[in-house]
């Protein structure tokens, strides 16, 4: 093999220890190396300290930060010894960057042209009307719409993949000998993650770029890359190429990364004669927009048209689809959150009025950011106790006894954490503490928004299995929101996918899986990446299967044209329908 | 509270004080605080003559060992009376801040949480009261009421109370979208209980501040006032009254002017550092890495 392009020795980062403490080792001496034209992947946990050694490559740490020892070396120069004026000639030009955030990475304030020529007028030295021509065709290969019309917008208008292929094209214009992509997709719903991975993919095998992908999951890194290094604790666990480390993975932590991945769960029995305990009919909720002038009328936006949904006692109910699908919304307005534009919410059989606060303490939420659905100012204890104000039958000790309890059902044992505030939680524990918020009432009902799609791959497995645990304990229901249908599969019993507002299918998990009909529903199962063990117990991870190619006729919302017509629902086998349009004289789906 | 932020090296070598005397701005407020602190309440306790006895075989006497400040024209101890003009100060400062906090933070609240026509109409006022000059309100606020301590706290309390209910109302605006605020309602709470529990705690942090600072003006603004003759009504010793009536007899007598003068800007000074502290501390975006 030729000399690498980029090769780390012995590379050591620290940062300054709490109150005044000795300095914390973050990266403990790692050495890699990527060639010319390679994919690496750099897998670990949040705290792994993967992204400082991204950072530490650009010379980028955050304040604090220090190399100890080691060395970055690019083509036989070692950057971190490098003076400010030459290190800038590589930022941009030989090294690229992507970071996770796209919402944030962009300045608001700039014209995406601005933006993108920046680079290329500083690295190339060309004019502005060259810069802007490069700029137009680098936004035509990530496909963007209009790309004349997108140099003079600003980023708001964009939507988080959108930017992030914005980012793509204006790091890789710059053609750099090695892109890293930090948590490129993290932040991104399922489907678009893979239309982003998968465009980086191609741009940078047609550019010859190196390419370190950073990110907690290890099944995504497998798909994208060929070589990887699996970090924990600022040192290297296990490297190697990313087909043996995937069938015969050394450690039991690397194991544990990759067993993360969600699986489906086993068919539970649910009475599906009974009463539901919840039942939501012909629900509308409609967001007022601006007015255009003082005079005119708001705009109104329907975030949710007419859907009808019900949940059986014990059962879970995994609600799918993509961001501005109405998820959410529909489980804000079930719970009385947001106020009904039509239709009606039954909780046991009785009609719930809005504002009426006495189902509260029978339903409840678990929402997805868990750095802000906790008060700051109040200790997990109060918390946890607060949900039982109104629960007035318990006496002072039931209600202690009841906060112990199920602190200790979601493993954060009131001793050790009663006194602790919620900053001084990792992302995992306050999930768990909203959890047991959510079931110290013993709710009949609960509303779990996007739970775990804020954490690691190997901490939404466990936060998964608590829920679990915790649903067969206490025997609630609950509506499970996620945009990643493997997520869902692991742990609901029947699927409802919803799109623009509606629901396109619903249906038992063994019947949904089976025969996924709508056109949409299959585009969201070919996001998600399956792990596969063969006889051998190899493992793999393949995609489910090719997005549909065509569209069906026949299908709402299948294609622009069908998205406002009327809906009629067709049972493709009992509890398992699929939406179709209205007087098409559509027959058998597929 | 919040974690201490690892800060530099001066920061470290001071870790196991308390925060106010990490730093030379906390350390050199409170210090200068503390003075006038104490200076106020020793002035209740004792001054070593009575502030308001007039004798006039000791007219214009310069600072001595039996007159640390030196008389006045009426022949009264200037050091006791600028002991008891700090406690006036204090008090009347304090009041002020007091007030305007408690009601414009209940209107702040009020308005930002439950938005709507009130909210709209408690904008349009605090615009207005804006867009005068606070100390020309408090002017015409005083003329109406006539001088008195309490007309004071009125007036200046009323003209600071926009800039409590501007920040408040932002706050809550802020914070009431958050998810904790969703979940306390989720859990059937009222919306009194979710704006006073959740939303209001998490207010606390920049209204000290802004008191602190407020708590500052509110000093000049009496000083003023009562240089202008419409503050607490003589023989009633305040600093600002003692400057003005040192104005005549400024050569002959300038300790006359000089002290009450240098109690105003050590009490300023040391209440703008020490709210510069605060901020430091409790405003996570102006704490410094």
């Amino acid at each position: 093999m030729a000399a690498p392009l980029l090769h780390i020795e012995d590379l050591s980062i620290s940062f300054p220890g709490d109150n005044g403490g000795a300095r914390s080792r973050v990266v403990d001496r790692v050495s890699f190396a990527v060639a010319r034209g390679e994919t690496l992947g750099i897998v670990g946990e949040s705290g792994s300290g993967k992204t400082m050694i991204g950072r530490a490559i650009l010379n980028l740490l955050p304040p604090g930060g220090r190399i100890d020892s080691g060395r970055v070396m690019l083509d036989g120069t070692d950057l971190a010894g490098l003076p400010a004026p030459a290190l800038r000639a590589v930022r941009g030009r030989r090294l690229g960057m992507i970071f996770q955030e796209p919402m944030t990475s962009l300045n608001p304030s700039l014209t995406i042209g601005r933006q993108m020529t920046e680079g290329v007028m500083l690295h190339f030295g060309v004019g502005r009307a060259e810069a802007d021509r490069r700029a137009e065709a680098m936004l035509e290969k990530v496909r963007i719409g209009d790309p004349r019309a997108a140099l003079a917008a600003y980023p708001h208008v964009f939507s988080g993949g959108m930017r992030q292929r914005i980012m793509l094209a204006s790091v890789l214009m710059l053609e750099p000998d090695l892109l890293i992509a930090d948590e490129p997709t993290t932040a991104l719903d399922a489907v678009i993650q893979k239309q982003v991975l998968d465009l980086m993919m191609a741009l940078v095998g047609g550019l010859g770029t190196a390419l370190i992908l950073i990110s907690h999951d290890l099944p995504l890194v497998a798909k994208y890359t060929r070589r990887a290094i699996v970090m924990r604790r600022g040192g290297v666990v296990e490297s190697g190429a990313v087909a043996e480390i995937m069938a015969r993975p050394q450690q039991a932590y690397t194991r544990a990364l990759l067993e993360a991945l969600p699986l489906r769960g086993p068919d539970r029995p649910v009475d599906r004669a009974a009463r539901p305990v919840v039942e939501a009919s012909g629900v509308s909720v409609v967001f007022a927009g601006k007015r255009t002038w003082p005079w005119s009328p708001r705009r109104q936006v329907a975030a949710v048209d007419d859907v009808s949904l019900s949940v059986q006692p014990g059962e879970i109910v995994g609600l799918v689809g993509e961001s501005g699908s109405g998820k959410t919304t529909l489980g804000r307005a079930i719970l009385d959150l947001v106020p009904l534009a039509a239709g009606s919410v039954r909780f046991d059989g009785r009609e719930r009025r809005p504002g009426e606060r006495r189902f509260r303490k029978d339903m409840q939420i678990v929402f997805q950011d868990p750095y802000s659905s906790l008060d700051p100012r109040m200790t997990v204890h109060q918390i946890v106790a607060e949900g039982l104000r109104h629960s007035r039958s318990l006496t002072a000790d039931a209600k202690r006894a009841r906060v112990a309890d199920t602190l200790d059902a979601v493993q954060i044992p009131l001793a050790a954490y009663g006194e602790r505030y919620p900053h001084e939680l990792s992302g995992g524990q306050r999930q768990r503490v909203c959890i047991a918020r959510a079931v110290v009432t013993r709710p009949r009902f609960v509303v779990a928004d996007e739970p775990v799609s804020a954490l690691d791959l190997t901490v939404q497995k466990e936060i998964l299995t608590l829920l679990k645990r915790l649903q067969d304990q206490l025997g609630f229901s609950a509506l499970f929101i996620s945009h990643d249908i493997g997520v869902v599969e692991e742990i609901a019993d029947r699927i409802v996918v919803m799109y623009r507002g509606r629901i396109v299918e619903a249906g038992m998990k063994t019947s949904f899986f089976a025969r996924p009909t709508h056109p949409y529903t299959r585009h969201l199962l070919s996001a998600v990446p399956e792990l596969v063990k063969d006889e051998a117990g190899i493992r793999t991870v393949r995609d489910r299967f090719a997005p549909p190619v065509d569209a069906p006729a026949g299908f709402a919302f299948a294609t622009p044209q069908t998205a406002r017509r009327d809906v009629v629902y067709h049972p493709v086998r009992p509890e398992h329908h699929v939406a179709l349009v209205a007087g098409t004289g559509h027959r058998e789906p597929l | 509270m919040e974690k201490v932020a690892g800060g530099g090296t001066a920061d470290r070598q001071r870790r196991g004080r308390p925060w106010f005397l990490r730093r030379l701005n906390g350390m050199a407020g409170s210090g200068l605080l503390a003075v006038v602190l104490v200076a106020a309440v020793f002035g209740v306790l004792w001054t070593p003559y009575d502030p308001v006895r007039v004798d006039f075989t000791e007219r214009f006497a310069a600072p001595s060992l039996s007159h640390w400040m030196g008389t006045d024209d009426f022949g009264r101890d200037v050091l006791s009376r600028v002991l008891a003009g700090a406690r006036t100060s204090v008090m009347v400062s304090l009041s002020t801040v007091v007030f305007a906090v408690v009601l414009g933070t209940v209107i702040g609240a009020v308005s930002g949480f439950f938005g709507g026509w009130a909210d709209r109409l408690v904008m349009m006022l605090t615009d207005a009261l804006l867009a005068f000059p606070g100390l020309l309100l408090a002017l015409s606020i005083m003329a109406i009421a006539g001088p008195s301590a309490w007309g004071i706290v009125i007036a200046l309390g009323l003209s600071y109370m926009p800039n409590v209910i501007r920040l408040v109302r932002g706050t809550v605006l802020s914070v009431r979208e958050k998810e904790f605020a969703e979940a306390s309602r989720a859990l059937g709470n009222s919306a009194a209980y979710t704006l006073f529990r959740h939303i209001l705690p998490n207010c606390v942090a920049p209204l000290i501040v802004l008191g602190t600072m407020l708590f500052g003006s509110a000093i000049l603004a009496e000083s003023a006032l009562s240089f202008l003759g419409l503050g607490v009504p003589p023989p009633a010793p305040t600093w600002g009254g003692m400057l003005s009536e040192a104005r005549g007899s400024f050569v002959q007598a300038p300790w006359l002017a000089v002290f009450p003068g240098l109690c105003i800007s050590i009490a300023l000074l040391g209440v703008n550092l020490f709210g510069d502290a605060l901020r430091d501390r409790l405003d996570p975006r102006m704490r410094r890495l």
